[in-house]
């Protein structure tokens, strides 16, 4: 349902986004707070030991964490 | 041949480029090793040394690091064929390990194109020798498509590992691991943008394939007192339950959840506190045993980015939900010189 909700919100958003930004508009969307690709205070790419790359595990036989 | 070298010539000729070098520390206090039938935790720290040259040429930018790591091989062991485990101190020493990584970047118009390549240099017990992709292309001013691919050649030392069903087995040396990610991020108002992006990746002839999504939303809540900044977002992946487990374990299943608050009382000054919950789920259909361990982790961080350096110090705190698991404590600080 959230997934929904997000892609539906995306698609409208894309149908009007015609309309240029502004210089201020640029400055605040570009700021590194507003970075999507990454966070200021941990990296989130991944945790599960064999579906990310590091941390932890579930259950036994996963050597590769931290890796 | 000689339009190549004129092309070459004109691009990579006087242009205004800049350069950054850094340093960058990490520990990790108690890090879970899961030892095939025991957890044990270590201290892992990490140097890393940086340098970019940007705009070198028209479009062109590259970059180039150099990490060293220590790992407690003494507390990382692995099942050998006689049922025993062996601390990896005993076949590598104490380390530590080199790692460098090569990227260039190629910055056209909408176009955005990234290349890396990275590698272990000497023995590592643990080698991934990477390579990958990623694009983004600005379809209109507040439309980006991107996607990335990424292939790894993975090599492990010797082991063994325990199945569901108690059957001992060689666990696989050598794994080709790829991966593939397509996404759009979209400016959604004037201070909110929002991403979303599906993946696929495969562990070949060791785990099922998987597959995920994750979708981020970035918004710039107040500018008075000072500018304030909100960051959520939520990742899932899935191994597919049909495919067939080539090793030990079950199919697995993954969530997290962050948020972030950003605060700036001074220009360039940032404040952040952030919470992630992750939930990790093992399911072992051939014994009917679904294993679930989640864990909270606290984060925050400060950076001020001065005229030509910027500085940054991190610290986090992860709680699992299982007494298998000591809590963790990772720190970080760094400093990227520009000139």
């Amino acid at each position: 349902m959230l997934l929904r909700i997000i892609l539906l919100l995306l698609a409208l958003s894309f149908m009007q986004s015609c309309g240029s930004l502004s210089m201020s508009d640029k400055a605040v969307l570009n700021h590194p707070a507003m970075d999507l690709t990454k966070n200021q205070t941990q990296d989130y790419s991944g945790a599960l030991c064999k579906l990310g790359d590091n941390a932890s595990s579930v259950g036994q036989g996963c050597t590769t964490c931290a890796h | 041949m000689r339009s190549l070298i004129i092309f070459f010539l004109l691009n990579f000729s006087s242009f205004a480029y800049y350069q950054t070098a850094g340093i960058n520390f990490t520990r990790n206090n108690k890090t879970n090793f899961s030892n095939s039938t025991e957890v044990e935790s270590g201290s892992v720290s990490t140097t890393a040394l940086s340098y970019g040259i940007f705009d070198v040429a028209r479009y062109h930018s590259f970059n180039f690091s150099y990490q060293q790591r220590y790992l407690p091989y003494d507390k990382m062991k692995v099942l050998t064929g006689e049922g025993e485990l062996e601390p990896l101190s005993q076949r590598y020493g104490d380390g530590p390990e080199h790692w460098v990584s090569f990227g260039h970047d190629f910055s056209m118009g909408d176009w955005n194109i990234s290349t890396s390549l990275g590698s272990p240099i000497g023995k590592v017990p643990y080698s991934r020798q990477n390579a990958g992709v990623s694009i983004r292309y600005g379809v209109t001013d507040r439309t980006i498509l991107l996607g990335a691919g990424e292939y790894q050649l993975i090599k492990r030392p010797e082991s063994y590992g325990t199945k569901s069903n108690q059957e001992t087995i060689k666990l696989p040396e050598n794994v080709n691991f790829s991966r593939f990610v397509l996404g759009v991020e979209q400016i959604v108002t004037s201070r909110i943008k929002m991403s979303i992006s599906g993946e696929t990746a495969v562990y070949e002839d060791e785990r099922p394939r998987h597959f995920g999504y994750a979708t981020k939303l970035a918004s710039a809540l107040f500018t008075s007192p000072f500018n304030t900044f909100f960051k959520a977002g939520h990742t899932y992946r899935k191994e597919v339950s049909s495919d067939a487990l080539y090793t030990i374990g079950g199919h697995l299943e993954y969530r997290s959840t962050f948020t972030e608050l950003t605060i700036e009382p001074l220009y360039d000054l940032l404040f952040s506190l952030s919470y992630q919950l992750v939930t990790e789920r093992q399911n072992e259909q051939e014994v009917g045993r679904v294993t679930q361990l989640a864990y909270d982790q606290f984060g925050t961080a400060v950076s001020y980015d001065w005229d030509d350096m910027k500085t940054t110090l991190k610290g986090s705190y992860l709680m699992p939900n299982s007494e298998d698991f000591e809590n963790q404590m990772n720190l970080e600080g760094g400093v990227e010189w520009t000139f």
